[in-house]
């Protein structure tokens, strides 16, 4: 990591925190400063989408508050108490006990405490997520490894077309709760089953069901994959790995016919699905094409700013679907650098047959401010270009007078609710926000003031 | 007459190396020549004051800030023993659990808000435990804190390493806090040709050695009696050693900024003291 960076795109570990809540009836029990639950929310609830939880309420989880005393003295025996009384209050059908870098550096025994409830009716597990050892994702990445080392035992039992899906990080990616609704129903749609965790009607049902799948899905180009590899080494389950979650017409109907062939699903079923949907995207694409690429106006290139997975997305949906080409692309999400060689190539893959596509660079980095200070001073009057990134690079966009669309957290300023840039549908809601945004910035404002 | 700034003095050394029992004959030595002094134990074994309150226990900070948050009177921390010499210890968690270089922060806190340190005292001892483990443990060298470091070494192999890691800390903070060494004091082992290379030690650090203590069992039995020895026995040969110390401190002018050894340099004079060829011999007390 970085030393210094500027415009946080992520949060400290304890951000993992947000999986345990977006599992229905999972209760966190913070062993962290009071403060440590506040800097999580800052980057992943009300500044993303204006999320907030869905069974405990994020601001009054319990929390030991460890202060200078515990400090000194260790914090377990107040944990301890804590937790027993959580258990009573909140009901939860499942615990992790979560501690921040305070009780970490003093060497406060948090899997002592977790081990002294085994026989509470409630199981209580336990997960480190001190801000100094990693990001959000890594506590994602923490908690999800808790559960399934802690709690979930092999099963004789696998459930035929049961797949687990990974991939999506929840209240990280902002419109993960849409995006996941959206494809069980493709998936079931399939004739898979989809066996998803997070979000209502899931919770503990669906956790318990984990080591009965058949296999895992991982969908997006890097995260959950260390997951699928321990479910796979615990439980014996194969893991498919598909790197892009599809935005568009050419991206779905790519992920359809390999998650079809992949799990021996009906081809037919699945090419009249795609047939439909195809033809209902095209035509609807078409009747914005006229302003999408014939004002000279609008910006044929995009410069993004954003998170691995929502940079492979978009890029290869705006590449394939919409003709657009890429100017810059930075991914400041810290991705380790094993996976970056394959993100770099999943959004150069997709190739035009013009000529005019000059190179560009694509970016790793964990600082988000690099976009900004490479591309201020670039002259964009003649030629513009899209920006597409997080509430950050809005600002820019702003500055510049460039239209811009959030597709990566944090994105502030709206609601999410039921957005996601995810599927068919998802792609045509894309080109709506960036038409929007086109339209408000080089036909608004700016025409009445020529006028004038 | 204008009175002389408040010294505030920093002991450091390898644990059992008789940090504990030279500060307070030391200070006991101190209190002779009409100083006002406090010592602050910084060691979570408390054990730092016992030979100066004679058996009379304080309860330490950081018990007492435990049971009872913050409000608590300074009376009950601070005893005052022989010579009038006012004692704390700072305590610490039970072992395993918490972080005892933060207990010397906060209790260093904790005192300085009760008004511990008051305008009639010459000098504070801090006697802090093994070596500079963690920034907590620097602590009293801090900014603002003790100016002055005096490190407790013998002719042993092991106190010589930590002296010398000790002088990196103080280094340190001798750049930005204006943190000096004082000078190395020789509390004897009884090692072959000693005190040549605790001349050799200092001289390549740069410093003073202010004193060589001998080894002398009346220390031990002082210390059964719950007694410095300059109380148990004040005409002893060994009672006027700690006076001397005390009168060299006093009278100290000599503050460097420590020149740590990198770690081949110091077992070369080790040798040339001929050290290495003695460590098989037993220097167990
Ligand atoms: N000059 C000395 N002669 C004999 N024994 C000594 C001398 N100095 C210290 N000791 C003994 O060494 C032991 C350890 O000393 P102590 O002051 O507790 O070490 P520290 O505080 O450095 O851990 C004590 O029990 C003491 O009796
Ligand atoms: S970095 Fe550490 S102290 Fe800061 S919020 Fe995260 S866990 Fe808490
Ligand atoms: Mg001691």
């Amino acid at each position: 990591m970085a030393c210094i960076s500027e415009q946080h795109r992520l949060s400290c570990a304890v951000g993992g925190i947000y999986t345990v809540l977006a599992i229905e009836k999972f209760l966190p029990i913070l062993h962290t400063g009071p403060g440590c639950e506040v800097n999580a929310a800052g980057a992943l609830t009300i500044v993303n989408g204006a999320q907030t939880p869905i069974t405990y309420i994020d601001t009054s989880l319990p929390c030991t508050d460890f202060c200078e005393e515990d400090i000194v003295f260790g914090g377990n025996e107040r944990l301890r108490k804590l937790v027993d009384e959580a258990l009573k209050y909140f009901k939860a059908d499942l615990a992790i006990i979560v501690d921040g870098c305070a009780a970490e550096i003093v060497g406060d025994d948090i899997g002592e405490v977790a081990e002294s409830f085994e026989d509470a009716d409630i199981p209580t597990l336990h997960a480190s997520l001190p801000g100094f050892k990693g990001n959000n994702l890594w506590g994602h990445s923490q908690i999800l490894s808790a559960i399934i080392d802690q709690y979930l035992q092999p099963s004789s039992e696998k459930i035929k077309g049961l797949a687990n899906v990974f991939g999506i990080v929840p209240y990280y990616d902002t419109f993960w709760e849409t995006t996941l609704e959206r494809l069980e129903e493709l998936l079931s749609r399939l004739g898979l089953t989809p066996n998803i965790i997070y979000g209502i009607g899931k919770g503990k049902a669906a956790i318990d069901k984990i080591p009965q799948a058949e296999f895992n899905l991982v969908i997006g180009p890097w995260l959950d994959l260390d997951i699928a590899k321990k479910l796979e080494n615990k439980f014996g389950a194969p893991y498919f790995h598909y790197p892009v979650l599809p935005t568009g017409a050419s991206e779905t109907s790519d992920f359809i016919r390999a998650i079809v062939e992949y799990a021996g699903l009906d081809k037919a079923n699945a090419e009249s699905y795609i047939a439909a949907r195809e033809k209902r995207f095209f035509h609807k694409l078409q009747r914005l094409s006229n302003t999408l690429i014939g004002g000279i106006m609008y910006p044929k290139r995009f410069v993004i700013n954003a998170s691995a997975g929502a940079a492979v997305s978009i890029a290869r949906f705006l590449i394939r679907d919409a003709g657009l080409i890429p100017h810059r692309i930075y991914i400041p999400e810290d991705v380790p650098e094993e996976h970056q060689a394959r993100i770099e190539q999943l959004i150069r893959e997709p190739v035009y047959d013009t000529k005019d596509i000059i190179d560009y660079d694509i970016k790793f980095t964990d600082d988000g401010g690099l976009c900004e200070s490479e591309i201020k001073n670039e002259d964009f009057s003649l030629l513009h270009v899209n920006i597409f990134g997080t509430t950050w690079d809005e600002l820019l966009a702003k500055n510049k007078g460039l239209p811009y669309v959030a597709i990566s957290p944090p994105s502030g300023d709206y609601f999410v609710v039921g957005k996601t840039f995810f599927g068919y549908d998802g792609g045509l809601e894309f080109i709506r926000d960036l038409q929007n945004d086109s339209i408000r910035k080089f036909l608004g404002s700016g025409a009445v003031a020529n006028v004038e | 007459m204008v009175k002389q700034r408040l010294r505030q003095i920093a002991i450091y050394g390898k644990g059992g190396i008789g940090k504990s029992t030279t500060t307070q004959n030391l200070t006991a030595g101190l209190s002779q020549l009409g100083k006002r002094i406090m010592v602050v134990g910084c060691d979570p074994k408390a054990d730092s004051t016992r030979l100066l309150l004679g058996g009379l226990a304080q309860k330490t900070v950081l018990d007492t800030l435990r049971d009872r948050g913050q409000n608590v009177d300074l009376s009950e921390l601070m005893k005052t023993g022989f010579g009038g010499i006012r004692c704390v210890e700072s305590g610490g968690p039970e072992p395993g659990v918490g972080c005892a270089g933060r207990g010397i922060i906060t209790s260093i806190g904790l005192l300085e808000n009760l008004g511990a340190y008051t305008d009639d005292l010459d000098y504070v001892f801090y006697d802090v435990l093994g070596d500079v483990v963690c920034g907590g443990f620097a602590m009293p060298i801090r900014e603002g804190k003790a100016k002055e470091i005096y490190i407790v070494a013998s002719g042993e192999m092991m106190a010589l390493y930590a002296a010398n890691n000790i002088s990196k800390g103080i280094r340190r903070y001798a750049e930005k806090g204006g943190v000096r060494l004082g000078g190395i004091i020789c509390n004897s082992r009884n090692v072959d040709r000693e005190e040549e290379l605790l001349q050799a030690f200092s001289r390549e650090l740069g410093a003073r050695l202010i004193h060589f203590l001998p080894r002398d069992n009346i220390v031990q039995r002082a210390e059964i009696r719950r007694k410095t020895v300059i109380d148990y026995d004040p005409d002893s040969r060994q009672a006027n050693e700690y006076r001397d110390l005390a009168r060299h401190i006093e009278e100290n002018d000599m503050f460097v900024i420590p020149n740590p050894m990198t770690q081949e340099r110091l077992e070369e004079i080790l040798l040339e003291y001929g050290l290495m060829d003695n460590v098989t011999e037993d220097y167990t007390i």
